[in-house]
């Protein structure tokens, strides 16, 4: 159960071998357990991706499927859509989040803690959310923003159903990502290597180009990887506006073949293969990279110079503002909007607000059902989960015991799998499996697979924490004669609770607002309040999904804040 | 005040500096020769870093005027700022910031590029400012990969290659450990003394702002407490700033008989020994403001003290003690010896006599290195030397000898 290292501590009677048995088993079973849900799923789709035969039969191999998928002409547009969108997002976005984490870091704007906290809001906002509010605003015959332009001058001019809606939506939802990883990088900069550069005879201009772009480049590189690694990912965007007028992306194929009558899913296997290559690729090339020794230095009398940009920092304020409101005010008044309004965006009515939709949805069973499931799988992912990952935290950190390397790759990977991979994966492996198969329909598969959602993340989080505590603590407990369960729960738990208790917020967190992951593992009974809302706006009940989006509004937006008041500072760092 | 250095290389007048509602600068009012090392002396948050910085541009004064060689580089009043790029001062950064992404000769070379020197004198002079610090051979490094020495050298190279008119160094040897640091001390006084150069320099270790300054500055809270040459400052205080962060003191209370200028004789209180008798040719003024009466403190820095036996005959400055403990320190001897009610803490050489715990010794304070402080009041009566001043103010010999005219 330990490592040399603290067998060394004491004189404890335990003779060395068995100690390091133990810490062997642990071992095995952490990789045996992680890696088979990580791993096996995945390569479950690379097999089948070859099988021609349907998922609960005897598998023939052979190259039908890739032939079929790649035969059928909506895949090579999926493709190519998926590269269109990630560019031109990518091409706004991470300029515009360099410029916002600069001036939020670097200058004297005012409010710029204030700016910093409702780009966190927005960080915690549910995409589908984000998506849902402006389709009430910019959808062209119901749209408010689209009404109120044909009653001034009588045309509609926006169409959220195009591919500038998506971008739209893509980059309102996808700045606040950017700006909370760069903020921190930009504020850790010296200084003294700009000054360095003034006193060098650099102007404001070429110390900018010489000096502070160069220095700053390889963390920059590193954001721009972990958006790249995830250019697959996107889906709830493209899913409900993109596949209403034909435009699909990847995972929003892959979803369709799965949904559709007969179900595809070896195509969808072989539309999967083709991210896993692309991952085989890109995962040692972001961990390459972000491996290597950042130039951004910390250096303990670092100071921060804020520069004066005079006038102009109103002037950015405002464009802040406008665009902070654009990614959270708007979208959630338009919910709110849509959930108390007896018709959305018609203020004119006799009766213009109304609690008869609440009256409904909270007397509709479908919607407690949801409510209840999403709890269940939120809950259970955020307990279960801290627990596996702290303990997989604590052994990445504290041993030495062979295979971490190994164990902490495992970690890495879930975060570059688009979560409609592995929800597909997770299917092959349960309906494929004969032992698992009557676990499919329950409601333990949502739960496993919102739990290697996040495993990135939280690993990311606890091992920094445990890195920061120290050994010593430990040890003094140790040598007490404390042995290492009691350690464990008496000294460590206790030290660690609140980075614990913030791991499993932040689980729940993206348990709650996860549907991409648990599209294809849910069924009537099971299904969460994330894909009841995507079903619910696919099939244009509008307003029973903005009660259910609202409901998922609080669950995140909403148990963040209150969270963040009671003191627990959630956030990401550049894992 | 200009009449004593006639023109100054650099010049500060009422220099102010606000951060929020933190005032770091009250008004600070600085002369520096060329070719002088000028040590801003003092604790954290004493303002002497933010006086660097001002001189090089880096912050913008809200009050005051910076002169350097006699041009207007930054004034408040007049709106006046000359930015850090347009002043020709090259700057040693206590993080050394060497850019990451170039190699050694890349930022050796940067300062020249700017200019647009031509590319062999580029190679040329940087091969020369490498080997004027000792780094000849090491220009296709990349810049972390050195040591802490080295990169404290590649800095140092940085801010000479271009030949600045004067160098500011913001704490360059906190970094290094303790070995490191007293070899690049001596180099570094070596090199200025090479070059003539014109140093300001910003440290809170006393033992570099002695050892490598022609002046020191202490600072304390954003004012000037005292300045001077480092044997000044250090033996004979002014502020009880200057008396307590220099070093240790060794004070016992008398009661002034008798006040005549240039000689004060004192009683001792509440301690045996014989009468103090303060005797200095350049005693100021301040001295015959304490009339006979008054209970003032007698101190000297402890490595003044003559020790003797208690036999010494009784003549005047003497004062009585009773070794308590001895301890051996290896190169000295500490005792810790009583004098009256007050213990205090002597070292001295491992050579000189030794003495037991119990015995009686006499201390010798020499008359002129002795300085009177008001047991009240934190202000100086008496005991003057040449080069000190109270903030501000500079003394006629200070002058004399120091002057060097510009050409």
């Amino acid at each position: 159960m330990t490592d040399a290292r603290i067998d060394a501590a004491g004189p404890l009677p335990w003779p060395r071998l068995p100690a390091l048995r133990w810490g062997f088993l642990l071992m095995i079973g952490l990789i045996g357990s992680m890696g088979f849900l990580v791993l096996y799923p995945l390569v479950v789709i690379l097999i089948n991706s070859f099988n021609e035969a349907s998922i609960v039969h005897e598998p023939v191999y052979g190259f039908g499927a890739w032939r079929e998928a790649f035969g059928a002409p909506g895949v090579w547009r999926a493709l190519k859509n998926t590269v269109d969108v990630a560019v031109v997002r990518q091409l706004i976005t991470f300029p515009l989040g360099v410029l916002i984490a600069w001036v939020l870091a670097r200058t004297n704007i005012p409010f710029s803690r204030g700016f910093e906290f409702l780009f966190w809001i927005s960080f915690m906002y549910p995409t589908v959310a984000t998506v849902f509010g402006w389709m009430l605003l910019l959808d062209p015959d119901t749209g408010l923003v689209n009404s109120v332009f044909q009653s001034w001058f009588g045309t509609s001019p926006f169409n959220i159903y195009s591919f500038w809606g998506i971008i739209w939506v893509h980059v309102i939802s996808g700045i606040d990502t950017k700006v909370m990883l760069l903020t921190p990088v930009f504020r850790r900069m010296d200084a003294a290597m700009e000054e360095a550069s003034r006193m060098s005879g650099g102007g404001t201009f070429s110390t900018m180009m010489r000096v502070t772009l160069p220095v700053m480049t390889p963390a920059l590189i590193v954001v721009l990887m972990l958006s790249l690694v995830r250019l697959f990912e996107s889906f709830e965007v493209e899913y409900l506006i993109g596949a209403p007028w034909g435009f699909y992306v990847l995972s929003t194929k892959i979803v369709d073949l799965v949904r559709s009558e007969p179900p595809m899913i070896n195509q969808a296997a072989a539309l999967g293969s083709i991210v896993l290559m692309f991952l085989v690729v890109m995962i040692p090339l972001q961990r390459w990279l972000i491996g290597r020794r950042t130039f951004v230095t910390v250096t303990s009398q670092m100071k921060l110079k804020i520069i004066e940009i005079g006038v102009w920092r109103w002037v950015v304020a405002g464009g802040l503002m406008l665009l902070i409101s654009m990614s959270v005010v708007v979208p959630v008044l338009s919910v709110a909007g849509g959930a108390f309004m007896t018709r959305f965006g018609f203020f004119h009515l006799p009766q213009t607000w109304t609690l008869e939709y609440w009256e409904n949805a909270l007397t509709n069973p479908g919607l407690i059902s949801s409510l209840e499931n999403t709890l269940i799988i939120a809950g259970s992912a955020a307990l279960i989960g801290t627990v596996v990952f702290s303990l997989t935290a604590y052994v990445l950190v504290r041993t030495k015991l062979p295979g971490r390397g190994i164990l902490d790759a495992i970690c890495w990977l879930p975060s570059a799998v688009p979560g409609v991979l592995l929800g597909l994966g997770l299917l092959w492996m349960f309906l494929g499996t004969p032992i698992f198969r009557p676990l499919y329909g329950s409601i333990s598969l949502l739960i496993i697979g919102s739990i290697l959602g996040g495993v990135t993340l939280s690993t990311q989080i606890l091992k920094a924490n445990f890195i920061q505590l120290g050994p010593q603590l430990e040890e003094a407990s140790r040598m007490s004669g404390a042995g290492f369960w009691r350690t464990y729960w008496r000294v460590v738990v206790p030290l660690m609770a609140q980075s614990l208790i913030l791991t499993a917020i932040l689980k729940f967190l993206f348990a709650a607002r996860n549907a991409s992951t648990v599209i294809f593992l849910s069924t009537s009974e099971t299904r969460p309040l994330s894909v009841l809302a995507l079903d619910q706006i696919a099939a244009g009940y509008h307003e029973e999904a903005s009660i259910t989006v609202f409901l998922i509004i609080l669950l995140t937006t909403g148990l963040a804040i209150a969270a963040r008041i009671c003191g627990l500072n959630i956030g990401v760092r550049d894992q | 005040m200009d009449n004593l250095i006639e023109r100054p290389f650099i010049e500060l007048r009422g220099l102010q500096k606000r951060f929020g509602n933190m005032t770091a600068l009250h008004g600070l009012d600085l002369q520096i020769r060329e070719g002088e090392f000028f040590t801003l002396l003092g604790p954290s948050g004493c303002g002497k870093t933010t006086s660097l910085r001002l001189i090089g541009g880096l912050e913008k004064p809200d009050g005051g005027e910076i002169f350097v060689a006699g041009q207007c580089m930054a004034s408040a009043a007049r709106r006046i700022f000359v930015n850090p790029e347009k002043r020709n001062m090259g700057m040693v950064f206590q993080s050394y910031a060497l850019w990451p992404h170039m190699t050694v000769f890349e930022n050796v070379a940067y300062p020249l590029r700017l200019r647009w020197v031509k590319k062999a004198t580029v190679r040329q002079k940087v091969e020369e400012a490498l080997a004027l610090v000792g780094l000849t051979g090491l220009g296709d490094r990349a810049a972390p990969a050195l040591s802490g020495g080295q990169q404290q050298r590649v800095a140092l190279a940085r801010a000479l290659v271009f030949s600045p008119r004067m160098l500011l160094l913001d704490e360059p040897l906190s970094n290094l450990d303790a070995l490191l640091r007293d070899e690049m001390r001596k180099e570094l006084k070596a090199l200025q003394e090479r070059l003539g150069l014109t140093v300001v320099m910003v440290t809170h270790d006393q033992v570099e702002a002695l050892s490598l300054s022609d002046r020191v500055a202490i600072m304390s809270q954003g004012r000037l407490e005292q300045l001077g040459t480092p044997e000044a400052v250090y033996h004979c205080p002014v502020t009880t700033f200057a008396r307590d962060f220099l070093g240790k003191m060794f004070a016992v209370t008398g009661v002034v008989q008798e006040n005549r200028t240039g000689r004060i004789v004192l009683r001792l209180a509440h301690v045996e020994g014989e009468n103090i008798v303060v005797e200095r040719s350049d005693m100021a003024g301040d001295a015959s403001a304490a009339p006979p009466g008054t209970t003032v403190m007698v101190a000297i820095r402890p490595e003044q003290i003559v020790v003797a036996d208690h036999s010494i005959e009784a003549r005047e400055n003497v004062v009585r003690a009773t070794v308590e403990r001895s301890h051996f320190l290896g190169d000295r001897q500490e005792y810790v010896v009583s004098v009256g009610a007050e213990r205090h803490t002597l070292l001295l050489p491992a050579t000189q006599a030794s003495y037991k715990p119990g015995e009686r010794i006499g201390l010798h304070l020499p008359s002129d290195k002795i300085t009177l402080w008001n047991t009240g009041r934190q202000t100086v009566i008496a005991a003057m030397d040449e080069a000190i001043a109270i903030p501000g103010f500079i003394p006629p010999t200070a002058a004399v000898g120091g002057v060097r005219r510009l050409a």
